[in-house]
Formats: C-alpha cells, sequence, structure tokens
C-alpha cells in the first residue's frame, strides 16, 4: 500500500524525537478573547506521549503534565470555538483566548446568515464585493437572471467564462438556454435561496478535481443541513419597495419641436415641404396628437413591490435528522408588468442506516416565473429605450378633437404615432412574455465507513429543469420587429435539461498527533441533455390571438414564409477521475496536491483525455518556536500553489466534422455545417498564486493578501479560411491570456465589548494582458453597433472605434481636400463630429479604429463596517469598481439626432450657426456622427451603498419563541458615479464580448425593505 | 516509471473502465456526422441539393459582378455612396472588395469535390446506388464544379483548380492556377467525358420540373456550345472543329422533342403576351421550356435573392438612358428589361408582388443557345441560316451538322417571337459575315440584357478579335481591367 509505506517513512524519520521522552509542567488561565474574562471550568487535554487531562477551576486556572515534544494541547468550551496547539519544550506558561463561536472570521468561507443582506434574491447578489478576486456583475435589477461572475478576470475570449458551481458536492452544469427575448438570461441557478444556503466558498484557483470545469474558479454552495437532534423553526417575512431609477434627461415638447425643426430643415425641406407635411411644427395646437407633454419614463417605470416569506424546520434524533425549507419571493421589477415570482422548497436530510452507514439527501424543487417585457436591442420595441425615444408631444392614449377645437383624451391606447414611433404603454400593458422553470435538483449520497480510516462513498444525482418561455407581441400601438415585414409575433420555446451525475469516491483519513493525512480518490460521470423546443408564428389574426398555428400560412398561394419549428438536441458526455492528498505536519507545514484525468465528448479525437493537477505548499510560520513570543500573532501562513486547469467549456460540437441542413426549394439538402478539428481541446491555465494569511490579537485582526498570475494558453479560436477554400474556418487553439493581480481581504473587529464595531475590506487589482495570438493579428469582434479588439499587449475585448475630436466648427476646420465617411460616401460638413484621422487618407474608415479603453475593472471590491449594541446592530456594505469602460448604447440613440427620435437635453447645445464652439454635432444626425465612436464610451467606475442593513431583536423569549428580530433594509441607497444611464452595473450575457455593453436592460435602483424573523 | 506517471496510470485504468460504460460520441439531432453521411442514394441527393442552395448565394453575385460594369447601367447616387460598389464600377476594386470575394464559387467547388470523392462508396453499403447512378452524380458534380470554376475565370481570369476537400482541420487543398484559357480545354475534356454518363434511371428530385434547375444532359449540353464558343475565341476564330462541336451540342438540346408539335422543349417559342416576361422564369406554361439551367428561389422557404433590392426597391444600379435605342421601337423586349419613365431594370421584378417567390436566376436559356448556334453557323460561313435563326426559328430546316431536322411548331426566331421585322442584309459578300456577327451581338445584348451575359460577351468578342482591349462606353477596358481582383 503506496499511503501506508510513505507514512511509514514519515514516522521513521521522527522516531528519534519521539524516543526522547521528557515530563514537565504546564500552567495556564483561560479567558474569553472578546470580554477577556476568565472562563472557568474548562475541559483541558494535553495529547503527547501519553494522554493528560484537566479542567480549569473558576478562575479560569490550570495545570497540566506535558509528556514528549509536540505534545497538543486541546481546549473545548460550549459556545466557543476548539482551540488546539502544538506544545514547545520549555514553555511553563500560557494564556489561552478561546474564541466565541458567534464570532464570524471572513476568509474565501463566506458564511450566510440572515444577519447581511436579508434582501439578496440571488446568491451572486449576496456575494458581490465579499470576495477579492471575485468581480460580481448583476445582470439587471431582474434577480432571477443572476449575474455575471468573474473570477481573477476574464480568461477565455470565446470559450466560457462563468465559475463551475457545486451544490452540496454536484457539479452543476449551466445549460445554454435559448431566450425569447434578446439579452435575457434564463438562469439555471435561479431557484435557490440565499436563506437555504449555508456556505459558500470560493476556490479561486479552482481545484484539480474538477479539472476541465475549474479554470474559471469553483464555486461551492452547500446548503442548509440538520446539525442537531433539537426542532429549530425560522420563520422571515420581508417585503419593500424599490423606487423608479433617476430620470435620464431629455427633451421637453418645446425643445423638441425646435429640434425637429432644425433637423427637417437641415435635411433640405424648405418652408413650404414642412408646412405641407409637419404642419404641427408650426402649429401645435392645432394638431391634439401633438399637442401633449408626455414624459414617457414616468409611463414605463414605476414604483415596484416585493416580498419575501421564507420557512425553515430543522430536526430529528439520533437516526435521522432534516432541514425542510419552503419559500416564496414575489418580486415586482421597475418596469411596469414585469416581475418575477419563486417558490422554493428544500429537503436536506441525513439518515445514520447503519452503524458506519450514512445516507445524505438533498432534494430541492422550485418554481420560477418571470414576467417579462421584450428587453433587448430593438429599440422600437424594448419599453425603455421606445419611452426614450418617443417625443413628448404624443399621448399614450388616444386624442379626439372636439367641433370647437379643443380635444379630449379617450380612454383607448395611441396606435404607432404618425412619426411611427411605438406606444411604451402599449408595449408595457399589451406584450405579453412568460419564463417559467421547474427545477428539481437532487442527490444522494452514501457513505460507508470501513473502519476509522477508511470510508467510501457514492452519489447519484438528478438536475432536471423545465423551461418554458411564451411570447407574444401585439400589433397595435407597436412597430414592426427588424427585419420582419408582419406584425405581431408569437414564439413558444420550450426546454428540457436533465444531468444525470454520478460519482464514486474511496477516502482515507489518518489524524495523527503529529502528521495529518488525509486523501481521497474517485471517479465520476456526467451526462446531460439539453432539448429545444421552438415555435415562431407572425400575423396572427388579431391582438387576443396569441396562440400558433393561425398566422402567416397560406398554402394555397403558398404565400407566406415566417412561421418555424426548430427542435434539436443537444448533449454532453463527461467523467472525471480524480484523487486528493492533502498532508499537515504539526500544523505548521502543509502540503496538498491533487489531480484528475478527464474525457469528454467535447474534444477532438485526438484529445479524449485530459491531465490536471494542483499542489500547495504552506508555511504557518506563527507555530514555529521562535514566534512563540510573538503572542500577537495568531496566525502567518505563507502558502505558494500552483495548478494546472482547464476550461472545457468549449462547444459540444465544434470539434465535429458535420453536415446540416439547408433548404433548396421545397426539398432538403445537406450543407457542411463544420469543419472539425481532431485536435480541438481544453484550454488550459496555468494559475501560479502566493499568498499569506494572517491572523492578529486573537483574530481580532485578520487579513489575507494573495499575489496570482494565470497564464491561459490553447485559447478557443476562430481559424478564418482564405477565401478559395470557401468555407468560413475551423476552431483551433491557440495564443495566451493572462491575467495577473493582487488580492487583499481585510477583517478587524475594531471594538468587542458590549458595543461592538466591525470593518473590513476586500480588494483585487486584476491586470489582464493578452500574451499571443496565433498570427499575431488582432482579432475584431462585432456587437451591435459597436466593434471590440482583442490584440496582442492589452486586454481582451477593448472597444475599438473612432475616436471624436470634438466637431467642425466651420467648414473651414475641415480638411483640405475633403473628408469622406467610408460607410456612406458621405462628405463631413461643418457641425459634423471631428475623428481622429489615423490614416490621412480624407477617407473614415476602419483604418482610422482605436482602442477606446477596457470594459474590464482596473480594480474593484467592497467593505463594510457592522456596529452592534444589545439588541440592535447596523451593517453598511460597499461595493467599489474602477476603471472600466461601458458603451453606453442608450445615449448613442439619445444624442445621434439620427431621425425625429427624442433626444437628450444634452443635444440642446447641438451646433448651430450661432453656436458653433460646442461638442455636440449638428441637428442633422448622418450615420457618420454617430459612428462607434469614443463619444458613447464611458467611464463606469463606481462606488455605492449596496446595502445598508438595521435590526433590532426584542428582548423576549419564552417557551415557544426563542427570538424575534426586526428589520430594515436599504439596497443601493447612494450611488457615486460618472456613468450617464441609469445605472453603472449591467451584464448583457456571459460572453467574453458582453462585458461592459449597455443596451437598455431593466436597471438596478434604490429599495428599501422591512421584515422580521421569528425563532421558535 | 515515476510516480506521477503510476497515478495516470491507474486513472487511465479507471478512466477506461467508464469509457467502456459510457461512450463519448456527441449526441445531437441537428447534425448529421461526417461519417453518417454516403451511405445510400438519398444521402448523395440531398448533399448535391445542398450544393444547389449554395447556388442560391451566388446566383445573384453572378449577375451583379457581370453587370454592375456594363455601360448601358450606371450607379445611382445611393450606389455611389457604396464605395466598395464605385471601385467595382470604376474598375479599381481591391481584392478586400465587398462584393469581389471568391468564398462562394470555391465553397460550391468544395461541395461537389466532398461528393465526387464520396460516391464511388456508396455501393458498398447501397445495392440499389448502382455504377450508372454513381456515373449520374459524378457527371453531375463534375459539371457544377467545371461551370463554377468557368464562371470564376471568366470573371477573374484564372482560378486555382483542385479537385481535393476540406472536412477537417487537418484536411490541406494543393490546387494548380489556371488562367481562362488553360481552363477551357480542360474543362472541355472532362465535360465530354462526362456527358453519356446522366442517367435515364430513376433518379431522385430530377423530374422534368426539376431538372432545369439542376446540372443535367441538357445543361451540359448548353454549356459544352459555351465552352466550344470561348475556345474558339480563345483560338481567335480559328476554330472550324470548336464551331461544329458547338453545333452538335446545342443543336441536340434543339433538337429535343422535335417530332412532337405539344412539346417546345428549349424552342424560342411565343411564350409571353405583353408583360408577361417574367413567365419564362417561373416555368408556368409546362411545355415553353425557355430554361435549361437556372437557379429557384422560395420564399415559402425564405429563399430570396437581393437583386429586386438592387435594381427596384432601393436601386443602386439604374438603365442608362443613352442606351435607349438599343431595342427597335416595336421591340417587346425593351419594356420587359427597363422601365423607362424610372429607369429600373425589370427582369427581376416585372409583375412580382410582395409575397411571390423571387424570379428563379437563369444561366441557359432557350434564346441564349439559339444565338449562339446562330453566331457559330456564321462563323462556319453559314450566314443566311444564322439568320433564320434569328428572323424566324429553324422550322423544318436542316440545320444540324448530321442534318437533322429541327422543328419549331411556331417557326418563331430569337426577333420573330417579338414580331420584329426580318433582317434582310444587303451587302457585298465578304462584308456580310461581319455584319451579322455584329448583329448577333447586339441580339445578344437586346436579348439578355441584365442577365449576366453582357461582360464575358465583350470579353469573348474581345479574344476573338485577338484585341487586348473592348470598348465599354466611352472607355478603353484593358486586359488588365477585364477580370477582378482575388
Amino acid at each position: 500500500m503506496k499511503l501506508k509505506e510513505i507514512l511509514t517513512i514519515l514516522l521513521f524519520m521522527t522516531a528519534g524525537v519521539l524516543s526522547a521522552q521528557q515530563v514537565s509542567t504546564l500552567k495556564g488561565r483561560v479567558f474569553d478573547a472578546q470580554t477577556l474574562k476568565a472562563l472557568p471550568d474548562v475541559n483541558i487535554r494535553v495529547e503527547g506521549e501519553s494522554r493528560t487531562m484537566t479542567s480549569a477551576d473558576s478562575l479560569g486556572n490550570f495545570t497540566i503534565k506535558v509528556t514528549g515534544e509536540h505534545a497538543l494541547l486541546n481546549l473545548s468550551y460550549p459556545g466557543y470555538k476548539p482551540y488546539g496547539k502544538y506544545l514547545y519544550k520549555g514553555l511553563e506558561y500560557l494564556d489561552i483566548y478561546l474564541i466565541n463561536s458567534q464570532v464570524e472570521v471572513v476568509s474565501e468561507t463566506l458564511k450566510y446568515g440572515m444577519k447581511n443582506s436579508s434582501t439578496a434574491f440571488s446568491y451572486e447578489e449576496a456575494l458581490k464585493g465579499k470576495v477579492a478576486g471575485l468581480d460580481v456583475t448583476q445582470r439587471s435589477s431582474l434577480s432571477a437572471e443572476g449575474a455575471m461572475m468573474l473570477i481573477r478576470g476574464l480568461k477565455t475570449l470565446k470559450a466560457g467564462t462563468q465559475p463551475l458551481i457545486v451544490l452540496d458536492g454536484m457539479p452543476i452544469d449551466m445549460p445554454d438556454f435559448k431566450s425569447v427575448v434578446d439579452g435575457y438570461v434564463e438562469n439555471h441557478l435561479n431557484f435557490l435561496d440565499v436563506k437555504d444556503i449555508e456556505k459558500v466558498t470560493v476556490l479561486k484557483n479552482g481545484s484539480a478535481i474538477y479539472g476541465s470545469q475549474a479554470a474559471n474558479g469553483v464555486i461551492l454552495i452547500e446548503t442548509q443541513r440538520p446539525r442537531e437532534a433539537k426542532t429549530y423553526i425560522n420563520f422571515t417575512a420581508l417585503g419593500g419597495v424599490t423606487m423608479k431609477p433617476k430620470q435620464i434627461p431629455l427633451f421637453n415638447p418645446d425643445e423638441y419641436v425646435n429640434f425637429a425643426k432644425e433637423q427637417l430643415v437641415l435635411s433640405g425641406l424648405n418652408a413650404g415641404d414642412i408646412a405641407a407635411n409637419y404642419d404641427w411644427i408650426n402649429d401645435r395646437a392645432g394638431y391634439p396628437v401633438f399637442n401633449n407633454n408626455t414624459d414617457w419614463q414616468s409611463v414605463v417605470f414605476n414604483e415596484a413591490i416585493s416580498q419575501n416569506y421564507h420557512l425553515n424546520v430543522k430536526g430529528g434524533d439520533a437516526m435521522a435528522k432534516y432541514s425542510i425549507s419552503i419559500g416564496y419571493l414575489d418580486q415586482q421589477n421597475v418596469v411596469n408588468n414585469a416581475s418575477s415570482s419563486r417558490y422554493n422548497t428544500h429537503l436536506n436530510g441525513d439518515l445514520q442506516i447503519l452503524e458506519n452507514l450514512k445516507m445524505k439527501a438533498n432534494l430541492g424543487y422550485s418554481v420560477v416565473s418571470t414576467s417579462l417585457k421584450p428587453f433587448g436591442i430593438n429599440k422600437g420595441i424594448n419599453p425603455i429605450t421606445a419611452a426614450l425615444i418617443k417625443p413628448p408631444v404624443f399621448s399614450p392614449y388616444q386624442m379626439k378633437e372636439n367641433d370647437d377645437g379643443s380635444a379630449t383624451q379617450l380612454n383607448l391606447l395611441e396606435d404607432v404615432d404618425p412619426l411611427g414611433f411605438s406606444n411604451p404603454l402599449s408595449i408595457i400593458e399589451k406584450t405579453d412574455i412568460m419564463a417559467n422553470s421547474n427545477h428539481f435538483v437532487g442527490s444522494l449520497d452514501l457513505e460507508y465507513e470501513f473502519n476509522k480510516n477508511f470510508s467510501s462513498g457514492i452519489m447519484v444525482g438528478l438536475d432536471y429543469n423545465k423551461v418554458r418561455q411564451d411570447l407574444f407581441i401585439p400589433s397595435a400601438g407597436i412597430v414592426k420587429l427588424d427585419g420582419v415585414e408582419f406584425d405581431r409575433k408569437a414564439q413558444r420555446n420550450v426546454q428540457n435539461f436533465s444531468g444525470f451525475y454520478t460519482d464514486f469516491r474511496v477516502n482515507y483519513n489518518n489524524l495523527n498527533r503529529i502528521h495529518k493525512l488525509t486523501a481521497f480518490a474517485g471517479i465520476n460521470f456526467k451526462n446531460t441533455t439539453l432539448i429545444l423546443n421552438r415555435g415562431t408564428d407572425y400575423a396572427m389574426p388579431n391582438d387576443y390571438f396569441k396562440g400558433l398555428g393561425s398566422g402567416s400560412w397560406d398554402a394555397a398561394s403558398s404565400a407566406i414564409y415566417m412561421k418555424q419549428i426548430l427542435t434539436g438536441k443537444d448533449n454532453l458526455k463527461y467523467m472525471n477521475g480524480y484523487a486528493d492528498v492533502n498532508y499537515a505536519y504539526l500544523d505548521k507545514y502543509f502540503v496538498s496536491a491533487n489531480l484528475s484525468l478527464n474525457g469528454n465528448s467535447r474534444y477532438g479525437a485526438n484529445h479524449k483525455v485530459a491531465f490536471f493537477n494542483a499542489i500547495e505548499v504552506g508555511w504557518d510560520m506563527a507555530a514555529e518556536e521562535f514566534m512563540q513570543s510573538a503572542t500577537a500573532i495568531d496566525k502567518m501562513k505563507w502558502r505558494i500553489k500552483s495548478s494546472m486547469l482547464g476550461n472545457d467549456a468549449i462547444g459540444n460540437t465544434n470539434s465535429l466534422s458535420y453536415y446540416k441542413g439547408q433548404m433548396y426549394r421545397d426539398v432538403a439538402g445537406l450543407v457542411r455545417g463544420g469543419i472539425g478539428n481532431k485536435d480541438l481541446k481544453w484550454e488550459s491555465t496555468h494559475h501560479l498564486d502566493a499568498g499569506l494569511d494572517v491572523s492578529l490579537l486573537r483574530e481580532r485582526l485578520t487579513l489575507t493578501i494573495d499575489f496570482y498570475l494565470a497564464r491561459t494558453k490553447d485559447l478557443l479560436l476562430w481559424h478564418t479560411y482564405p477565401a478559395d477554400i470557401g468555407y468560413d474556418g475551423y476552431w483551433k487553439n491557440g495564443g495566451e491570456l493572462q491575467n495577473s493581480g493582487i488580492e487583499l481581504s481585510l477583517y478587524a473587529r475594531l471594538v468587542d465589548s458590549d458595543f461592538k464595531w466591525n470593518a473590513g475590506a476586500t480588494f483585487t487589482a486584476n491586470k489582464a494582458e493578452l500574451k499571443s495570438l496565433p498570427d499575431g493579428n488582432p482579432i475584431i469582434s462585432s456587437i451591435y453597433k459597436g466593434q471590440l479588439i482583442s490584440k496582442v499587449g492589452q486586454s481582451p475585448f477593448e472597444f475599438y472605434g473612432l475616436e471624436a475630436q470634438g466637431v467642425y466648427a466651420s467648414a473651414s476646420e475641415l480638411p483640405s481636400g475633403g473628408l469622406v465617411y467610408k460607410n456612406d460616401g458621405s462628405a463631413f460638413r461643418e457641425g459634423d463630429v471631428k475623428y481622429r484621422q489615423v490614416a490621412e487618407d480624407g477617407v473614415i474608415d476602419e483604418h482610422d479604429y482605436v482602442s477606446l479603453g477596457s470594459p474590464l475593472p482596473k480594480f474593484f471590491g467592497g467593505f463594510f463596517t457592522d456596529f452592534a449594541y444589545k439588541g440592535f446592530s447596523l451593517n453598511l456594505y460597499f461595493t467599489y469598481k474602477y476603471g472600466n469602460k461601458a458603451f453606453n448604447f442608450t445615449r448613442m440613440l439619445l444624442e445621434s439626432q439620427a431621425d425625429l427620435s427624442n433626444q437628450s437635453r444634452a443635444v440642446n447645445a447641438r451646433w448651430r450657426e450661432d453656436n458653433t464652439a460646442t461638442d455636440m454635432p449638428s441637428a442633422l444626425g448622418a450615420p457618420r456622427n454617430y459612428a462607434f465612436s469614443s463619444r458613447f464610451i464611458e467611464d463606469a467606475s463606481f462606488l455605492r451603498l449596496s446595502n445598508v442593513h438595521l435590526s433590532y431583536r426584542i428582548p423576549y423569549k419564552n417557551n415557544i419563541i426563542q427570538s424575534i428580530d426586526l428589520f430594515v433594509e436599504g439596497n443601493n441607497l447612494l450611488t457615486l458615479t460618472k456613468y450617464l444611464g441609469y445605472d453603472p452595473e449591467f451584464s448583457y450575457g456571459s460572453q467574453g464580448y458582453f462585458q461592459g455593453v449597455d443596451y437598455a436592460k431593466s436597471p438596478l435602483s434604490k429599495s428599501v425593505f422591512a421584515g422580521f424573523k421569528l425563532g421558535l | 516509471m515515476n510516480y506521477t506517471n503510476k497515478i495516470k496510470t491507474v486513472l487511465l485504468s479507471l478512466l477506461l473502465i467508464g469509457f467502456a460504460s459510457c461512450n463519448m460520441d456527441v449526441d445531437n439531432n441537428l447534425i448529421v456526422k461526417e461519417e453518417d453521411s454516403f451511405k445510400n442514394e438519398n444521402d448523395v441527393n440531398a448533399l448535391m441539393l445542398g450544393a444547389y442552395a449554395q447556388m442560391q448565394e451566388l446566383a445573384p453575385q453572378l449577375v451583379l459582378l457581370n453587370e454592375v460594369r456594363a455601360d448601358y447601367l450606371e450607379l445611382t447616387p445611393a450606389g455611389s455612396a457604396d464605395l466598395d460598389l464605385l471601385a467595382l464600377r470604376q474598375n479599381n476594386a481591391s481584392k478586400e472588395n465587398a462584393y469581389v470575394s471568391v468564398k462562394p464559387f470555391y465553397k460550391i467547388i468544395q461541395t461537389c469535390n466532398n461528393i465526387i470523392a464520396n460516391v464511388p462508396k456508396v455501393g458498398a453499403s447501397d445495392p440499389a446506388f448502382t455504377k450508372e447512378v454513381e456515373n449520374h452524380y459524378l457527371a453531375e458534380a463534375t459539371g457544377l464544379r467545371s461551370w463554377t470554376y468557368f464562371q470564376l475565370a471568366k470573371l477573374y481570369g484564372s482560378v486555382n483548380y483542385y479537385e481535393s476537400y476540406v472536412s477537417s482541420s487537418q484536411d490541406q487543398i494543393t490546387g494548380e492556377t489556371l488562367t481562362l484559357e488553360q481552363l477551357v480545354p480542360k474543362l472541355i475534356a472532362i465535360e465530354t467525358a462526362h456527358l453519356n454518363n446522366f442517367s435515364a434511371g430513376f433518379i431522385r428530385n430530377y423530374s422534368a420540373a426539376w431538372r432545369r434547375v439542376r446540372v443535367s444532359e441538357h445543361s451540359t449540353l448548353a454549356f459544352l456550345g459555351e465552352l466550344h464558343m470561348f475556345n474558339a475565341a480563345i483560338k481567335q476564330g480559328n476554330a472550324v472543329e470548336d464551331y461544329e462541336k458547338t453545333l452538335t451540342y446545342l443543336g441536340a438540346l434543339m433538337s429535343l422533342d422535335s417530332t412532337t408539335t405539344s412539346r417546345q422543349t428549349f424552342k424560342v417559342g411565343n411564350l409571353y403576351g405583353g408583360d408577361k416576361w417574367s413567365d419564362i422564369y417561373k416555368n408556368m406554361v409546362v411545355n415553353a421550356d425557355e430554361a435549361i439551367f437556372a437557379v429557384d428561389y422560395s420564399k415559402t422557404y425564405k429563399q430570396q435573392h437581393p437583386l429586386q433590392d438592387l435594381f427596384n426597391t432601393n436601386p443602386l444600379l439604374l438603365f442608362n438612358s443613352e442606351y435607349a435605342n438599343i431595342w427597335e421601337a416595336s421591340d417587346k423586349r425593351a419594356a420587359i428589361s427597363v422601365d423607362f419613365s424610372s429607369r429600373q431594370v425589370r427582369k427581376f421584378a416585372m409583375q412580382k408582388q410582395a409575397l411571390d417567390d423571387d424570379a428563379p436566376i437563369i444561366f441557359y436559356r432557350a434564346a441564349d443557345i439559339h444565338l449562339l448556334y446562330a453566331e457559330a453557323l456564321n462563323s462556319l460561313g453559314r450566314t443566311d441560316k444564322a439568320l433564320d435563326i434569328i428572323n424566324k426559328g429553324n422550322a423544318y430546316v436542316e440545320y444540324t451538322p448530321t442534318g437533322e431536322k429541327i422543328y419549331n411548331a411556331q417557326s418563331l426566331g430569337v426577333r420573330g417571337r417579338q414580331n420584329l421585322p426580318e433582317i434582310a442584309i444587303v451587302a457585298s459578300e465578304a462584308e456580310i459575315p461581319e455584319i451579322v456577327a455584329e448583329l448577333i451581338r447586339k441580339e445578344r445584348m437586346r436579348e439578355l440584357a441584365f442577365e449576366g451575359k453582357y461582360w464575358q460577351d465583350k470579353i469573348r468578342y474581345a479574344l476573338l478579335k485577338g484585341g487586348n482591349s473592348f470598348k465599354n462606353g466611352e472607355e478603353i477596358v484593358s486586359k488588365d481591367k477585364w477580370f477582378l481582383p482575388q
């Protein structure tokens, strides 16, 4: 037996020390670390050559015999954390400070209680700013969408970016759900109630046992487990209001009419044309439809009510323990008629079947229904952009002109207005979009103990999620969809995800006094299938017919073509063999190593097995003899870790050569779909981490510093064929991307008495740099209305476009040879945006593009401070990001002056013949003036008070009621930012290229909640 | 063996046990894996139809590239605003120009090469896939490839000729550069060899209605006729054999169904009245059969081409009214080619309603081959017969080299079916062949305007004359400007 051999050798090496017996006496005293009061009657044990035991007296004093070297002193006392210390030769007296088990220490392990941020409705939200290295960006104010999470930077260009989530020991695959609404992320993990979570552990440099899925980091989530046989019942109820986002200042009707007139004149119309076609500009009073003053943002946004209830019951006996919870969340959105509700149940049971056979069950079932609006890039249909660009002169309701020239507002929704803008109120009231998910996650874990060293476990798990999305967009009041000849659209999107997971593992542990060895090895299999069934139909009979089937089909004339049906099945097979060894010598020197071999249906034929590994060494300097006099230092652990991890989110079929269907006339043909690559494999990240954990003054102050360097090679990249190959290209591996940074976490118990004051902070500075690309050429990626560049020496996906340098005040400032805009061949003139000409060739085109900054933050984190006095406690939590750029698409709409859309008030400063000294171009609104440029790239750095929580525990207790807590809480109450959009925090999708693009999803805003927690 | 390797071995054997119980094959039902194709005739046919689906992308590009430089068209302001289109029009397009990509051509060539390479193995898994069926598909795929190479060479001057294909990143392509002059004889040899391999037996989707949108013995005859006319041009007219071959191949096509009165396969019948030109694209009259080789579009299946947009909806190219007199006053083809008030080209939009299928794009049709036939006759000195073809068709006249009678029930020539007066030439005997040749050129321009033949004809006539340039309006286009960059 290999491990025993090693152990024997180690034991043999220390044998000389063991033979030298010595007996000494240790005296000491035991205190509470916070109150510094002596603790009486504490059990004290010394494990040396022989075991001795004693108890402290009523004043905490004790005397105990110690034999041999490396004797281990152990103390235990109810309500306090266990204490252990190796005793050095010659030590005669020791003061011991026990730490109350209620005291939390911030480290990579986060514990959730109800204490902090009760109103985090998703676990991602609750993690914001709390872990150094973890950058959490909420996708929108719909918490069901979850958040974008980047651990130690963006480590890929085209592969998956998100960390692996392991729920109660089962790795969860994130299916790529398709959505009926652009940019709406159907979040597989939206069923988790934060209150069901007991512990979250963030493995920033992954763990090799999750080999090919660990490169983006691993987040271990453990749900509430029963601990004792006693019955506990907790009930929480809370409710609150989310405020409307602060408005973007827009034209009032007079400003709008001035602008419209100016634009029409600049576009070449004379007074006669305007009078004939746009007479309302001259005489609004004469045209009731144009004679309103509507604040469209108020039509779309409103205060939103949310409520949340949660009941948890824990109990059981020596044989069987359980924790059952049910929860309900109803969250209205600030966009009217959008909301989300969640029913969730969770059952965790621990069953002692035989003396040495244990079973753990984790079962969760939830129903999440979200009522959506058509958020997304389509400006005429997204209620937010539709409201922003809708001229204020229109009314949401029809106006009836009376005989006397006055007008009466009817209680009927107005249709698309004469200028062709949607009625945002119709979008709010008449579009009908639902996303429902029925999600079950369950696992059974059987563990059999052979003896005190060996055990073996088997786990089977099922993850099943049925997602159904229904969409209906009516005709009245809503412009036609982009690229579609017909109005009205109905879509059904039914997706079934099922993941089967099995794991078989053998554990070994040998917790010797001096040597502590734990090891495990195992193998697991995963088989996931995502089935998509989608039907789309257009031009239904009327706005009340929301089903598919009766629209857009006329077989007789074979007239209309839009009906679409798509059903497909996508599948991943995965297996992983892993091993892990941890060894500690005297709790002073630590070595751990783990590795895995991984096979996966995504890899090319030449790479069926991948090997990953990690090794970490640690040294707790504070445990050394020479540090014994430095009693202020509890811990000073130096760590170095090297790991080689993979990212297998490279697409399920990208390595395959295959054909796909394509119709020719009415018959289905086959065409080449993918050029296979037998060499396609995972991306691998080599992660180096050097860190220091320091704990001072009896854990009053803890500090963790990490320096890391993560170098990802074999990036998933697209190889483009030359034109005479005919095909686009194929996926391959190549290039290198490096993330390096520093992380800092600090936690201090500043005042620790009846009045308590704690404070802490996290800080992460990360630098991403592309080190190489296969042919050295930069990769240009297109996003809606913009481009990004990934170039060697720079951060990935930097914004890439023209650099605006003000406005040509007069024709004399134009280049003498004239200047042409390549995209439409138009010539620049006075009042146009002046762009930097990189290539001085008289043409503004892609040769003039420059990098406009990175959407990734230079540094980010959070800081907090907690106060507690008697039953009161107050927590303040701030989060910040610095140096991240964003593409403000809404401002592009509001300052483009492209058409008769309403514009932001900033446009009042536009160039006019009498106002030439300005940065805002003229009302002409030529496409050259709203090209993707630095005009629309903004600094989205922010500092915000994310959460304020004030609670009070009523000093009342009886046989039934154990505790009553009342609390009020505020989120996002204060945000300092220069960003001009609604909110600087948004995420359009998880892909690397969607960072920092603000396509007007429902914005985050302030909210206030109140509630109570009852303990029975 | 070191320690890591031992662990690897242990884990690897565990993995292998795992592999035995769980295979790593991708289970995805929206794709057909490479190894699951070429099992039977249906698979081959599906891939062949896929090639035609890819033709739907190429066809409008062919029309555009062959017409955008034509003198009878001019760019609209919107067209000039498109700097790539402008460069193309001004004959100084660069390789990066958005319009000149050769990718759609090579995509079809790859598809054909894939079929040609794999068809021989189908028989092993499908007994019904006989040698005859195999030869048919080889002829069809080879024919489509040859035709595509020929189009490439006419536009770009040379091709990267290869017969291999890529299906995975490991596959390499090595080809040879062939100029138009080198390619034409090669293609003649290849196509002649395949001409008799088209099957009379059952081939899926190869009914009469389908044949006009697939490479068939008909399209191959027309293609060989055109190839020989180009070959003759390359030989600067000293090519009796090529002209005779043209007569053989096109004559065979024109003689089809010559003994029946009910069918008028590839005769220039009086098929349309008034505005009904678009019918020849739609093939609504079953026995009309003007189109020999075309690409269809189906709105029902979201297959539409951009030519209507290009010429009509947001026109980038308009007819140059200085050329209005190329048609005689009574020539109905004028009104069906151009709307003279708006100067819009009508051929791809005539009578088209918003919900109609887009007009097919036709590469070979009856009038085209009749005019080539007449040209070949004229080049062989049979000027009278050539004039007959133009004027009144070829009823009951022994015109084919074999002396076979070609029957045309309506006795209509290319001009005849327009009710245009017959052309009689009064000139000295020596001048007549050149006058008739010029007449045929004009007739091709009038007949085939905007169908993607104009620029190629200019190149062919210039080659025939041994010249190094041709006139395009006021401009003299030298040989280095004939072809697009690639």
